[in-house]
C-alpha cells in the first residue's frame, strides 16, 4: 500500500502541467498518512469537531480512505472536474480535517462558485492545528488559506433588502428560501454569485424579486408593499452600510431592483416605448419617402428650369420651385428628429425589455446617472 | 443568446454611431434656391392716340373725331392741317399744321393749333401718367425764332370747371408746353399729365372783369372733351417781346398716352425702356395690329416676295431712352448689359396659318456704334403657340451680318439701345399670326 502510494506519488508529481501545483499537497498528504499527531483539531463549520477520543478512534481505514479521496480530489481538480473534486475533498477533509485537505477543499468550492462555503472552509483551515504530519507543510497550507481567504472575501457579492410600505417586523423575508430574521433585514447579506430570489410576505401580500449577482457586486433590493407598486420611486442613493461579512469596500454603487409588479411595469414601459419607437420610425420613413418624392420633383423641375425654353411662366415656376425647396429644407430637421426619436425610443424600449429579461427589473425611473452608468459598464 | 445578439448588433460603439448618423444623413437633401429676380426691363403701356399712318385724318384712338385746326388772331392768321411726309422715325406720314400768323396792334398773341374733339363720351385719361408726341417744327423764311415759340398741349374739359365765368367763346383748358427747336428735325417729348395746369392767362380776372373758371385737374383728366397741340407766340408766358409774325409748319406724330400698371410700378431698380413699337419693312400693310396697351403684341400677315427681292419682315421693339426733366425731350440712350449673363422673356406666337412654330430673331441693337447700319447682337429662337419662358445666354448672341465685319460684341453689349423681335418671311412663304412678349428680365 505504502509502495503503491509512493509509486503513485512519484508518477503524479511528474505530470507536466500540474506538477508544481500538486507536489505540495502530495507531500502533505504523505506525511499526514504516515501518522497524524495527537492534538490536531481542525475547527470549522464543515469539519466535525474532534476530541482526543475521536482522534484516537481514527481507523486506518479512515486514513486510507481519506488519502484515496484526497488524491482523487486533487486529480479531479487538476483535470478541471471541480464538482468531483469538491465531493472527494469534502469527504476527505471530513475524515481527516487537516489544513492541506481543507485548503484544497476550499479551492474546489471556489471553483464551483460556492464562495460563501469556501470562505468558511478557509476560516476552518485557519483554526486547525498544524501539528499534523509535517508541520511545515501544514503551516504553509494555513498560510495559503489565510491569503486566499482575504482575496476571496473581496469577491463575495452581497445583497441588501429595503422595504417600502412595510416595516421589517411586519415582513417575513427569505432569500433563496432561507428565512432572514427581522433584525437582519437591513444588513447586507453575503451570497454566492448567481441568481437569487428574495421574497417578502406581509400577510396576504407577497413581493418577490429575482436577481443576478455577480462577483464583487453589492445590490439593494426594494420590496414594495401596499399601493406603491405601479411606478417605483428612485431609492436613495446614499451608500448602504456594509456588514463585516460583505467586506466590499470597493463594491460598486447600488442599483435598485424593484418588485415583481414593477417588473411588469418595466416590461410594459419597454413595450410602450418600443412601440412608440416603431411608430416614430415608421413616421420617419414615411416622412423621408414623402420628402424624397418632393426632392425628386424639385430636382426635375430644377433641371427643366435650366433649359433655354421653359413652358409657361419661368418666374412663377421658379418661385414655386423655390417654395418647394424651402419646404424641403424646412422638413429635413423634422425627418431627422423623427429618426433620432425613433432610434432613442427603440433603444430605450429594448433596454427596458433586456433589463426585464435579466430579472434585474430596474425601473427606468429608478436609474440614477451613476447607477445607469454602472449598469451599462457591468453588463455590456 | 438573443440578448447577446442584440448587444452585438446595437451596442458596439461604431454601429451605434452609424445608426445615429445614418438617419441624419438620409434626412438631408441638397437643394438651393434660384434667384428669380434679376433686373426687369420696365416699359410703359401705351395708348396710341394717332400715328397718322392711316392718312385719313382720323385718330387711331377711335373715341376721337377728325383732326381740325385753327389760328389766331383769326383775322390776320391762317392755318392748314393734314398729313405730310416723312413721319417720325421710320413712319411714313405725320400730322401737319401749316401756319401763317400775323399780329396786329392790340392782339394778345399769335397761335395755331391742331385739335380733335371727342366723338361721343368724354375721354378718360386719369389712368395715364404721360403724354408723348414727336414734333418737327420747320420755320418758313426766318420769321420763326425758337425761343419765342411754345408747343402747347391742351386738354379741354369744360365739365371740370368750377367757379367763375369764362369769357364768351373761351374754353378753360389744362395745358403743358415745351419749346421745340425750330430746326426742321424730329424731336420726341413726353409730358407728365399730373403737371398739366391752367395756363397763365386763365388765372385771375380779365381786363373785362371776368373771373376765369377754375379746373380741377383730376376731374378734367377723367372727362376730356378735346385735345390739341398748338404752336404759340410765347409772350403770354412772359416773353419780353412777342413775335410780330410766325410762319412755318408743325408736324406731329406718334401721339401716345403712357401708363405704368401696378406690376410695373412695383418694380424697383428696373431697367427703364420706352414703350414698344411695331414696324414693317418695307411697309406693305402686312402689319395688321400693334397692341401695346398690355403685353406688347403685333399681328401680321405677310407674303414672301418673289426670288431676288428683299424678304419682308416685321419687328417689335423697345428702346432705351432718357427723358430730360427740363425740356421734356426724350432722347436715345444706351444700357450696359456687360454685367448680365442672360436675357429672359416670356413669348408666344399664335399662328393664323397652320404652322406650329415660327423662327424669330432676338436683336440687341447698338445703333450708336454704327449709326447708319443698325448693328446688333442677335440670335434666333423658335416661338410656339404655347406661352413659354426663354432664357438666352448673352454669350450665345452673335454679331449681326450687317454692317459687314461688325464683331464688337463687348462694345455692343455695353451700349445696347434697342431690343427687338423680328421675323422675316422667306420667298414665297405666307406668314400670319400674333407675337406677344412679356416679362423681359436680365440676369
Amino acid at each position: 500500500m505504502f509502495v503503491a502510494f509512493r509509486s503513485s506519488r512519484r508518477s503524479f508529481c511528474t505530470r507536466g502541467t500540474c506538477r508544481r501545483v500538486l507536489c505540495g499537497v502530495c507531500a502533505g498528504l504523505l506525511v499526514q498518512m504516515n501518522g497524524p499527531r495527537a492534538g490536531a483539531e481542525p475547527v470549522g463549520e464543515v469539519a466535525p469537531r474532534r476530541t482526543e477520543n475521536n482522534d484516537s478512534l481514527r481507523s486506518d481505514a479512515d486514513r486510507s480512505k481519506a488519502r484515496t479521496l484526497g488524491y482523487a480530489g486533487v486529480e479531479a481538480y487538476a483535470a478541471g472536474d471541480y464538482e468531483q473534486a469538491a465531493l472527494a475533498l469534502e469527504e476527505s477533509f471530513r475524515l481527516f480535517p487537516v489544513p492541506s485537505l481543507g485548503l484544497w477543499s476550499a479551492r474546489a468550492l471556489v471553483k464551483l462558485g460556492k464562495l460563501i462555503e469556501a470562505e468558511a472552509r478557509y476560516r476552518a483551515v485557519a483554526a486547525l492545528s498544524a501539528d499534523v504530519g509535517d508541520p511545515s507543510v501544514q503551516n504553509a497550507g494555513k498560510a495559503d488559506a489565510a491569503r486566499e481567504r482575504v482575496a476571496l472575501s473581496m469577491r463575495i457579492p452581497s445583497l441588501s433588502v429595503r422595504l417600502t410600505g412595510a416595516s421589517p417586523a411586519e415582513v417575513s423575508l427569505t432569500i433563496d428560501g432561507l428565512s432572514l430574521s427581522s433584525d437582519q433585514i437591513h444588513l447586507p447579506q453575503s451570497l454566492n454569485p448567481g441568481r437569487h430570489t428574495v421574497v417578502g410576505v406581509r400577510r396576504a401580500e407577497r413581493s418577490e424579486v429575482t436577481l443576478e449577482l455577480a462577483e464583487q457586486q453589492h445590490r439593494v433590493v426594494s420590496l414594495r408593499f401596499a399601493d406603491e407598486f405601479a411606478l417605483p420611486k428612485a431609492p436613495p442613493s446614499e451608500p448602504t452600510p456594509l456588514g463585516p461579512a460583505a467586506l466590499t469596500a470597493a463594491s460598486p454603487p447600488a442599483l435598485s431592483p424593484a418588485v415583481d409588479s414593477a417588473n411588469g411595469s418595466l416590461q410594459t414601459w419597454g413595450y410602450v416605448v418600443g412601440a412608440a419607437g416603431v411608430v416614430l420610425g415608421g413616421a420617419a420613413v414615411a416622412h423621408y419617402v414623402w420628402n424624397q418624392g418632393r426632392f425628386d420633383s424639385w430636382q426635375t423641375e430644377h433641371r427643366a428650369l435650366r433649359a433655354e425654353r421653359v413652358s409657361g411662366d419661368y418666374t412663377r415656376r421658379q418661385q414655386l420651385n423655390n417654395q418647394l425647396q424651402s419646404s424641403i429644407d424646412g422638413a429635413e430637421p423634422v425627418g431627422v428628429a423623427l429618426a433620432l426619436s425613433a432610434g432613442a425610443c427603440l433603444a430605450s424600449g429594448l433596454t427596458l425589455l433586456m433589463l426585464h429579461a435579466r430579472g434585474t427589473s430596474v425601473s427606468a425611473s429608478a436609474l440614477g446617472p451613476s447607477s445607469a452608468q454602472l449598469d451599462l459598464r457591468g453588463q455590456w | 443568446m438573443v440578448m447577446a445578439t442584440q448587444k452585438r448588433l446595437l451596442f458596439r460603439p461604431y454601429r451605434l454611431g452609424l445608426a445615429l448618423v445614418l438617419p441624419v444623413c438620409c434626412g438631408c437633401f441638397e437643394t438651393q434656391p434660384v434667384d428669380t429676380r434679376g433686373v426687369q426691363v420696365v416699359w410703359p403701356l401705351t395708348r396710341t392716340i394717332d400715328d397718322f399712318e392711316s392718312g385719313n385724318g382720323l385718330p387711331s384712338w377711335t373715341l376721337l373725331g377728325s383732326w381740325g385746326c385753327n389760328a389766331w388772331p383769326a383775322e390776320t392768321s391762317a392755318a392748314e392741317c393734314g398729313v405730310a411726309e416723312p413721319g417720325s422715325g421710320d413712319a411714313g406720314v405725320a400730322g401737319s399744321l401749316s401756319f401763317d400768323l400775323t399780329r396786329e396792334s392790340g392782339d394778345d398773341g399769335l397761335g395755331a393749333q391742331i385739335y380733335s374733339f371727342r366723338r361721343s363720351i368724354p375721354l378718360d385719361l386719369s389712368r395715364y401718367h404721360g403724354f408723348g408726341f414727336s414734333a418737327n417744327l420747320e420755320p418758313r423764311d426766318d420769321q420763326l425764332i425758337s425761343n419765342q415759340v411754345l408747343l402747347r398741349v391742351r386738354l379741354d374739359c369744360p365739365a371740370a370747371a368750377t367757379v367763375g365765368v369764362s369769357p364768351q367763346g373761351e374754353r378753360v383748358v389744362l395745358t403743358s408746353a415745351v419749346r421745340p427747336p425750330a430746326d426742321g428735325a424730329w424731336h420726341r417729348f413726353e409730358l407728365d399729365l399730373n403737371a398739366f395746369t391752367q395756363p397763365a392767362w386763365q388765372q385771375g380776372r380779365t381786363g373785362d372783369g371776368f373771373e376765369w373758371e377754375r379746373i380741377d385737374r383730376e376731374r378734367c383728366l377723367a372727362a376730356v372733351d378735346s385735345l390739341g397741340l398748338s404752336i404759340e407766340d410765347a409772350d403770354l408766358e412772359g416773353a419780353v417781346e412777342g413775335a410780330p409774325a410766325m410762319a412755318g409748319r408743325l408736324m406731329v406724330d406718334e401721339i401716345d398716352l403712357y401708363e405704368m400698371d401696378a406690376e410695373q410700378r412695383s418694380v424697383e431698380g428696373g431697367l427703364n425702356f420706352s414703350g414698344w413699337s411695331c414696324r414693317e419693312r418695307p411697309e406693305a400693310g402686312g402689319l395688321r395690329e400693334c397692341d401695346l396697351r398690355r403685353a406688347p403684341s403685333m399681328s401680321f400677315t405677310m407674303q414672301g416676295n418673289d426670288r431676288g427681292q428683299d424678304s419682308p419682315s416685321v419687328v417689335l421693339c423697345t428702346h432705351a431712352h432718357r427723358l430730360d426733366q427740363t425740356t421734356h425731350e426724350v432722347t436715345a440712350d444706351t444700357r450696359d448689359l456687360t454685367a448680365f449673363e442672360s436675357l429672359s422673356f416670356g413669348a408666344q406666337f399664335m399662328p393664323d396659318a397652320p404652322e406650329s412654330i415660327r423662327r424669330f430673331t432676338v436683336r440687341l441693337g447698338c445703333r450708336e456704334l454704327v449709326p447708319s447700319s443698325l448693328p446688333a447682337l442677335q440670335r434666333e429662337v423658335e416661338l410656339s403657340a404655347e406661352r413659354s419662358s426663354y432664357t438666352l445666354p448673352l454669350e450665345s448672341f452673335t454679331p449681326s451680318p450687317y454692317p459687314l465685319g461688325f464683331d464688337n460684341v463687348e462694345g455692343c453689349l455695353a451700349r445696347m439701345d434697342e431690343l427687338c423681335f423680328e421675323t422675316q418671311v422667306q420667298d414665297g412663304e405666307l406668314a400670319s399670326g400674333t407675337l406677344a412678349i412679356d416679362e423681359v428680365v436680365l440676369r
